[in-house]
């Protein structure tokens, strides 16, 4: 009998052990880090040497991208080589919402030392957009909880016109912009082209005669991943900025009135959509991001849409392949098509009440020295932020001639209303909607539940 | 009454009840109540910003702000997916139970088969589904194929909650099953012996003495499953993470809280208490419409 | 009642196409683990052309399926035991109405089958607890005396004769002896199934370590294979054959106990 009271009670003892034991764990580190230079003050060493040594793990989240993903686990080594007493724990998971939500409640929960964000600071609400939506970086730096750069050393290493422009606010830094990249274009087969003659297009009229001509020979012109939904918006956006005139005009006139979702320039970027994906391979709905790269090295589409910074990943899906990147001609005047469109991409930022944010400010020291700066432009395929970084890619110096007049895309430019019904949210125009990819048969009729959408949420 | 002696040992069962309760009320049904008081604020994610009572502004937003639209969607379709999962998961269960429990020859196997899907679960069950159907070249989309046309499965606006509706039901029709058959092998045989004397047909021997016999398994089924089907969306999360048009009331809870936008607390604790509500009236009306029928039969 | 013959084959039917919906996913994974690449490119739905067992090697090791499978024996076994335990502690005085109230607590446990989802307020409070992304912080979310193992114990132990407690009180039985050794053996058809509903339910939950566990090492196998998944989508053998990896354990041990989950089994749901 006693037998068994004792067994229940070490039961529940057990169990609230275990269940205090969470609380335990912090405790103990807590402590550990207080009284850590007190303690070791009785060793020969200098006191200030040991406690900087106390063991800390530093937390930083980013997103499955092949080439980054690899320079950031070696570059991470290298790290803790320099500082030993660092360990790194580099948690990756997939660039879709899986990463929103990470980044969400790793920030709630205050367990994350650096966070990297997939832009530079865009979409602020502006004089011209009375009651907009203040994106999550915003609201992140309102609350306090991004910590002030501006007085670190390591951010004179970089382009100061592109730290003004990626990720300053308020006059102060906020974050390391680390490159920029354009996705306004497409990939294309270079053997594919050369085999059969053809050449890179300029105009519209040539792009809807290659594409027939690609048909003509049996061979799938133009992947999207459309499972995603999100890349299909790229090519849309390629059209937008070749289409229109000034985008940010047609942007300000959708606040005021003066430009509509269902003015004829916004109609032919969607018929335009439209027609790239009535000509694009069957079943693209069903091709995920991560398979897109895979899809376009195995040769299977002449042509994907995708931004230049999977060039890497193509180039390790198959070695072999030569391949180029053009701008979606829109338009048929060439002059309008040549610039490619893109934005600041990945933004750093450290945490203002990080538990490691000295650390995190070292990592972002050694990441932002020339020698591990010009490694990751090389693995990532971004247009660096640093001057005087010498580019090998022979990808991106073969764009050279489209980058000249780089111009931010449309989703760094739009900004959005508050509340906004599902045909007019988020940051683009939404041609997922058209058949075949969507429901909806006619780009009138998407154009006016968009406008209907916009019009409700003023 | 209590036969386990006095003092200390009289104590005992409430002591040692109170660990599961503590741990209900502290992780279970107290949060579930803080939800409540969650719906009256504008409390949002982020850590160390302040937050106010906004009394029932968030139901309005939830009805009449200018993205209502959506959300209706989204609880209208929690309506037709409670409906076809109800209806058809427990009538194909039935059918199938009915059947599997004369005597077929390998009816362990049957029974063990059909419960299968189960035991492994979402992530495994959403994987293997979007592996047949998958648009670029699955062999679902072959045998369309044979037939001149194509589909995007669960990535098509116009057939993916349609196809999450299926998963949901081939996952848990199984254990519909089970229960049905435990109702029926609760059923005395001799009964169906007299009604074959009497010359009553099929039909006549289910309607007045099979089916009135497992109205209890029938309650328990119908229960479970329009519980179930209003509260789940992990199948959602697996299969289309929500794109598509198949968003639930209940996935938006989820979806207003983890998405891509500052985690909206006020407003998705007062679509998880409309989901609540809607939850608990139809819970209420079918249990009082079937123990008033178990009661009848 | 005799059946007829064409209503025999007609009952034949009915099953064989209901097994087909079934088994025949289950064989196209099979088949899908057992081809290279190129193959299933090729022709995804013809049958395989040789048995490519390679795949589960390289499977296992990009998918890093060791560390998951660990955490989720960890989660499961912990949290089931404990739920077992509490589950027996609320159902036994509950159903015999040994404590004040018993309709009053089984009416407050029931009640969790259908409030409002504590989704918010419960990550508010396990992020205050200092429990977000901890091992223990999952296990307590997981570990309920309220769930379906209580829900089963009390409509069972209901149906025990209660001059049973009463003859063991005389032999000298104390209430702890007589839980944990009359009541327990007694129990058994619906313990078994008890525990397995429990481990099934911790073992698959997806939604709980998609918001409380976001450390790569401390993922179950749900977690783990969802994101193995959306990084070899392109690979679709490879994928097969880490769903294969997650599933063929629990169909090989689902063989040897689905007599108690698919029989006895459920007995106690139906009086719930």
């Amino acid at each position: 009998m006693k037998r068994f009271t004792l067994l229940m009670l070490s039961l529940i003892l057990v169990f609230i052990l275990a269940a205090c034991g969470g609380n335990n764990n912090n405790n103990n580190t807590n402590a550990a880090n207080e009284k850590a230079p007190a303690t070791t003050d009785d060793k020969a060493e200098a006191p200030a040497e040991v406690a900087k040594d106390e063991p800390i793990t530093l937390k930083i989240i980013h997103w499955q991208n092949e080439g980054t993903n690899k320079f950031y686990e070696e570059f991470n080594k290298k790290f803790t080589e320099k500082y030993p007493n660092i360990t790194v724990d580099y948690t990756t998971v997939p660039s879709d919402a899986t990463y929103d939500q990470l980044q969400q409640t790793r920030i709630n929960a205050n367990d994350t030392d650096l966070l990297a964000i997939k832009s530079g600071f865009a979409s602020v609400p502006q004089d011209w957009s009375p009651g907009a939506q203040d994106p999550l970086w915003k609201q992140w730096i309102d609350a306090g909880l991004i910590a002030d750069l501006s007085n670190e050393g390591f951010v004179d290493q970089y382009n100061q016109v592109d730290v003004e422009n990626s990720t300053t606010y308020n006059g102060k830094v906020y974050g390391i912009n680390l490159g920029k990249v354009s996705f306004t274009g497409l990939f294309y087969n270079k053997t594919i082209f050369a085999d059969n003659g053809l050449s890179v297009p300029t105009t519209w009229d040539e792009f809807t005669k290659l594409v027939a001509d690609l048909k003509a020979k049996n061979i799938e012109p133009i992947g999207f991943a459309g499972k995603d939904v999100w890349p299909i918006n790229l090519a849309v956006q390629g059209l937008q900025a070749s289409i229109h005139d000034d985008q940010l005009t047609y942007i300000k006139g959708l606040w005021d009135g003066s430009t509509k979702y269902t003015d004829p320039v916004a109609l032919e970027v969607l018929d335009k959509s439209q027609w790239m994906m009535k000509n694009a391979i069957s079943g693209f709905m069903g091709v995920d991001y991560g398979s897109l790269p895979g899809l376009f090295a195995s040769g299977k589409v002449a042509m994907i849409a995708d931004g230049t910074w999977d060039a890497p990943a193509i180039a390790t899906a198959n070695p072999d392949l030569k391949f180029g990147y053009f701008p979606i001609p829109g338009s048929n005047d060439a002059a309008k098509n040549k610039d490619l469109a893109g934005k600041y991409d990945m933004s750093w930022m450290v945490l203002e009440k990080a538990k490691n944010k000295d650390a995190a400010l070292k990592w972002l020291a050694m990441h932002s020295e020339t020698e591990h700066y010009t490694d990751f432009t090389n693995a990532s395929g971004f247009l660096p932020t640093q001057d005087n970084i010498p580019v090998n890619s022979e990808f991106i110096k073969e764009l050279a001639p489209n980058l000249t007049n780089f111009k931010l895309a449309w989703d760094q430019l739009f900004i959005n209303r508050q509340n906004v019904g599902d045909y007019a949210k988020d940051s683009s125009v939404h041609a997922e909607f058209l058949a075949p990819a969507g429901p909806i048969a006619t780009t009138k009729e998407l154009a006016d539940k968009s406008q209907k959408d916009w019009d409700a949420a003023k | 009454m209590y036969p386990f002696g006095k003092g200390l040992s009289r104590h005992l069962p409430l002591l040692l009840l109170m660990l599961p309760l503590a741990l209900y009320v502290i992780f279970g049904i107290g949060p579930s109540l803080a939800t409540v008081f969650f719906s009256f604020t504008n409390a949002t994610g982020l850590p160390g910003v302040d937050w106010d009572f906004i009394g029932l502004d968030n139901y309005k937003r939830f009805f009449f702000s200018s993205d209502s639209g959506d959300r209706l969607d989204a609880a209208g379709r929690s309506i037709y997916f409670a409906l076809a999962v109800v209806f058809i998961q427990n009538a194909v269960a039935l059918f199938m139970a009915v059947i599997i429990n004369r005597k077929l020859r390998g009816d362990v196997f049957y029974r063990a088969t059909f419960f299968l899907p189960v035991v492994l679960g979402v992530t495994v069950a959403g994987l293997v589904w979007q592996m047949v159907m998958n648009p670029f070249g699955g062999p679902a989309q072959t045998v369309l194929n044979w037939f001149g046309t194509s589909s995007n499965f669960f990535g098509s606006y116009n057939v993916a909650f349609e196809m999450i509706i299926f998963v949901q039901i081939w996952m848990y029709m199984g254990y519909s099953l089970v229960i049905f058959l435990a109702g029926l092998q609760s059923i005395p045989k001799d009964m169906y012996e007299a009604g074959y004397i009497d010359g009553t047909s099929r039909w006549q021997s289910f309607r007045h003495i099979t089916f009135p016999m497992i109205a209890p398994a029938m309650t328990v089924n119908l229960l479970l499953s329009i519980i179930g089907s209003l509260q789940t969306f992990d199948i959602i999360y697996v299969l289309t993470g929500g794109k598509f048009f198949t968003r639930t009331l209940a996935f938006d809870v989820f979806g207003t809280t983890f998405g891509n936008t500052t985690a909206d607390y006020g407003l998705s604790s007062a679509t998880a208490m409309i989901q609540f509500v809607f939850v608990f009236a139809v819970t209420i009306v079918a249990v009082i419409y079937l123990r008033k029928r178990e009661v009848e039969m | 009642m005799r059946d007829s013959k064409s209503l025999v084959v007609f009952r034949y039917f009915v099953v064989y196409l209901m097994l087909a919906i079934y088994l025949v996913p289950l064989f196209f994974l099979f088949n899908t683990a057992m081809k290279t690449q190129p193959e299933y490119i090729l022709s995804p739905a013809k049958l395989a052309e040789g048995f490519q067992f390679g795949n589960f090697a390289t499977a296992w090791e990009e998918g890093n399926f060791s560390t998951f499978i660990t955490n989720s024996l960890i989660y499961t076994i912990t949290s089931t035991i404990f739920s077992i335990f509490l589950s027996l502690f609320a159902a036994y005085p509950i159903a015999r109405r040994y404590v004040k109230f018993s309709d009053f607590y089984y009416l407050l446990f029931i009640m969790s089958l259908f409030l409002p989802s504590a989704l918010i307020p419960q990550f508010v409070l396990i992020n205050w607890l200092g429990l977000y992304d901890t091992e223990i912080g999952y296990i307590i979310l997981r570990t309920s005396g309220t769930g379906i193992a209580f829900l089963m114990f009390v409509g069972y132990i209901k149906s025990i004769s209660r001059e049973l407690d009463e003859a063991a009180a005389i032999d000298g039985s104390s209430y702890l002896r007589f839980l944990f050794s009359i009541l327990i053996p007694l129990i058994k058809p619906v313990l078994a199934t008890g525990i397995m509903l429990t481990a099934i339910g911790t073992w698959n939950d997806i939604i709980g370590p998609v918001i409380y566990l976001s450390d790569a090492g401390k993922q179950p196998i749900t977690r783990g294979l969802f994101a193995f998944s959306g990084q070899y989508m392109n690979n679709w053998p490879l994928l097969a054959c880490g769903i294969l990896i997650v599933a063929l354990p629990l169909i090989l041990l689902y063989m040897y106990v689905q007599r108690f989950l698919v029989s006895g089994a459920l007995a106690g749901s139906v009086k719930l």
